[in-house]
């Protein structure tokens, strides 16, 4: 795996059940939906291992609300929506996202590094 | 891909996930990605990097739900539990016989230990240089006292506890490192 591959998922391995919540936020969603709607706005799990431990770790931990419901033309499915408390941890998790971006930001955002050819 | 799927059934079977749950995860796992491949997608697309490993994909997602070790009828857990208690027993029998087994004495030292071989004489039942003289053949040949047999005997034991005591706590420890091995699924 390449170093920018590796930074990728460690990045991206520290973050998803935030990003995970945030998506079943905008309505119930069962586990392959879920990798839909991240790929749409740019973050393919390919290579980065799995969505359904981490969807495990939130309904042992109360987060996420789960039951079963028929989904379009196919077999019933496990649909998932954040807890009261899953929307708790999502706040919570949303600002140190922030606080963390722009102290990383205001570090990386002004460099500029030129490569001689 | 059923046979990815068929694989993660078998763990989370080896695993002790209960059937209803196992079956629901296999369920779910086999829709999305027949959706997925239905889409044009590979599998990976679904199980990310778990594709090329079912049975440690499968452990993680149980282990994340808290599934590992609830129901171990037909996993493999009891089987280390048994084995713990085995080498607890072997522990405590071994601890019983160093023990309570006395440590042999002076004499049985003598008797068991390097042969005394050198011949005496000596006169009985009259003063010096009187009467017949008895040869006293070497003690090597002659059978051990009673005491020294007993003594014997208690110093085999405690080397048999001794080496019971070893092979329990080596045992124990043994099972100790797998139980460990196998609570640690790998991260995904």
């Amino acid at each position: 795996m390449a170093v920018g591959e590796g930074r990728r998922t460690q990045l991206l391995r520290g973050v998803l059940d935030l990003c995970l919540l945030a998506v079943m936020q905008e309505g119930p969603a069962y586990g392959y939906e879920m990798t839909k709607r991240l790929r749409a706005r740019g973050l393919s799990i390919v290579g980065e291992g799995s969505i359904y431990p981490l969807l495990g770790r939130l309904e042992r931990e109360g987060l996420v609300e789960t039951y079963r419901a028929a989904s379009d033309g196919g077999p019933p499915r496990k649909y998932y929506r954040p807890s009261a408390d899953g929307l708790r941890a999502l706040a919570a998790g949303v600002s140190e996202w922030r606080t963390a971006r722009d102290a990383l930001d205001s570090v990386l955002g002004p460099v500029e590094v030129e490569m001689a050819s | 891909m059923n046979d990815f799927v068929e694989e993660c059934r078998r763990e989370w079977k080896r695993l002790g996930v209960p059937d209803p749950i196992a079956n629901e995860m296999a369920a779910d796992l086999a829709a999305d990605i027949a959706e997925a491949e239905a889409e044009g997608a590979s599998a990976e697309t679904v199980v990310g990097s778990g594709a090329f490993d079912p049975r440690s994909f499968a452990r993680a997602w149980a282990a994340e739900r808290g599934l590992v070790g609830q129901a171990p009828a037909t996993g493999g857990r009891w089987k280390l539990w048994a084995a713990l208690a085995f080498c607890a027993a072997l522990v405590f029998v071994g601890a019983v016989l160093v023990l309570l087994t006395p440590a042999p004495s002076v004499q049985a030292r003598l008797a068991v230990g390097a042969p005394f071989t050198r011949s005496f004489h000596f006169r009985a039942g009259a003063p010096p240089g009187v009467g017949p003289r008895f040869v006293v053949p070497p003690m090597a040949s002659v059978a051990p006292p009673p005491l020294a047999r007993i003594d014997a005997v208690r110093s085999s034991v405690t080397t048999v506890g001794v080496v019971l005591l070893a092979a329990g706590l080596v045992g124990i420890a043994l099972v100790a490192a797998l139980g460990v091995g196998r609570r640690r699924p790998k991260a995904y």
